[in-house]
């Protein structure tokens, strides 16, 4: 019988299901069983003792309040991926994005006999005020993934459902901005869009390691960073309130 | 000429990025370095480097595997700069690792908080035998997790090549570690 290569059984980790034909040696072969095995104890010992000292939810500010004060005063600082989120873009973006969505949310908000146009600041308003909300509800449903408990099964149906709401509304916003020629909005919301179609035609019971591999997925593509920050700066950008200071102003 | 209000939109873009990934970045640092004070050194200089190195970001790239390169470079800075002036890991004195509740023994406490204390100063040991990149490879395969594809990233080399690294790293901690558990 051929063994397992040693480099691969090195690589192996309870964290993740190792190939199929891996599990099947590894139940025929007493042999690997016992090199693994000692791996293991070998990861386990250093694992123990690695408990990495604990930091608090203020270790964040704690950190920007070090780092901000060594950042060059006068330099401006240009983080790459959210340029288009500058305000300079962030308006061509809003005004085509009205262009091409007009159409649709004329239908969505006015009646058909409503013959007077509609003003392009207040169309401009209507649409950042529709962007800012759809970004708003996705991520709160990816927050709810982020933050969901990992002890046993989780049911995540409800979380399965706004995601497919919002999967459409997500499809109209990505294909205006493609159609527009802003890239990076469409990067963005196509990558939320992926992440929103896994949620709502995944399990609706995830296990541990669905979770885990969900969150990874999030966190390894910066999604719902990316996504705070456009729903931030759309909010800035026309002075609106979050949702929680709208939903309060409207009751 | 960008205006004040887009150097404020960036500047808020880069606070929120530290204050999300502060925790992890810490955790990696202290996983890599074994002492709390230059982990907290390696935190700033990785944030720092970020926000100068800003122009070689990928937009498209994800930027958690990003941090967490310039995270691992940092660490990699501080073990060779230990190295070079022969400074030994202080975790052991350090750190407040209570190994007592985790050793399943009967055994009087003061006997108990020896044999830990021994763990803990044969598993610094051990992994200050291990060259930059070797550890590297164990603490993100074995203690983050991370994928082999992932590591290979982070690291700028092959997939064999993490395989290989963290076999070696391995070996290594398996001979250093052999006395403790009877691992040989």
């Amino acid at each position: 019988m051929n063994h397992l290569d040693e480099r691969d059984l090195a690589c192996l980790t309870p964290k993740e299901e190792p190939a199929a034909p891996v599990r099947e040696h590894l139940r025929a072969c007493a042999v690997c069983r016992a090199r693994l095995d000692e791996i293991v104890k070998i990861v386990r010992i250093v694992s123990d003792v690695e408990s990495v000292p604990e930091r608090g939810d203020s270790y964040g500010g704690q950190v920007w309040s070090r780092v901000s004060r060594q950042l060059p005063a006068r330099r401006p600082f240009a983080f790459p991926w959210p340029t288009f989120l500058a305000p300079r873009r962030l308006a061509f973006a809003g005004v085509s994005l009205l262009v091409l969505a007009a159409t649709f949310l004329a239908g969505r908000f006015w009646r058909a006999e409503r013959s007077t146009p509609l003003s392009p600041a207040v169309k401009e308003r209507v649409l950042v005020v529709a962007l800012s909300d759809h970004l708003e509800h996705s991520a709160a449903v990816l927050i709810e993934l982020a933050n969901a408990p990992e002890n046993g099964t989780v049911d995540v149906s409800s979380e399965q459902a706004r995601a497919n709401d919002l999967v459409a509304a997500n499809r109209l916003y990505r294909q205006t901005a493609s159609q527009t020629g802003d890239r990076a909005v469409s990067a963005v919301l196509e990558e939320l869009e992926r992440v929103l179609l896994d949620v709502a035609h995944g399990p609706s019971q995830l296990t541990p390691a669905d979770l885990a591999a969900l969150r990874r997925r999030i966190e390894e593509k910066g999604v719902l960073f990316k996504v705070r920050v456009i729903g931030s700066n759309l909010r800035e950008r026309g002075e609106l309130p979050g949702r929680e200071a709208r939903e309060r102003k409207r009751t | 000429m960008r205006s004040l209000e887009a150097e404020e939109a960036d500047a808020a873009s880069f606070r929120a990025l530290v204050e999300e990934h502060s925790r992890m970045v810490f955790r990696l640092a202290w996983r890599m370095t074994g002492n709390v004070e230059d982990a907290e050194d390696v935190v700033q200089e990785t944030f720092l480097k970020a926000h100068r190195g800003y122009e070689s970001f990928d937009a498209r790239a994800g930027f958690g595997t990003w941090i967490y390169r310039i995270a691992v470079n940092c660490s990699i800075d501080v073990l060779r700069r230990r190295r070079s002036h022969g400074v030994t890991p202080r975790r052991a004195d350090e750190e407040k690792i209570d190994l007592v509740e985790a050793i399943p023994s009967s055994e009087p406490v003061p006997e108990q908080r020896a044999f830990a204390g021994e763990i803990g100063r044969s598993v610094a040991s051990a992994l200050s035998r291990l060259s930059e990149r070797e550890r590297a490879a164990f603490v993100l395969r074995h203690l983050e997790g991370m994928p082999i594809e992932g590591i290979a990233d982070v690291l700028k080399i092959g997939p064999n090549a993490v395989k290989q690294t963290v076999f070696r790293a391995v070996q290594k901690l398996r001979r250093e570690l052999a006395p403790i558990g009877s691992v040989s």
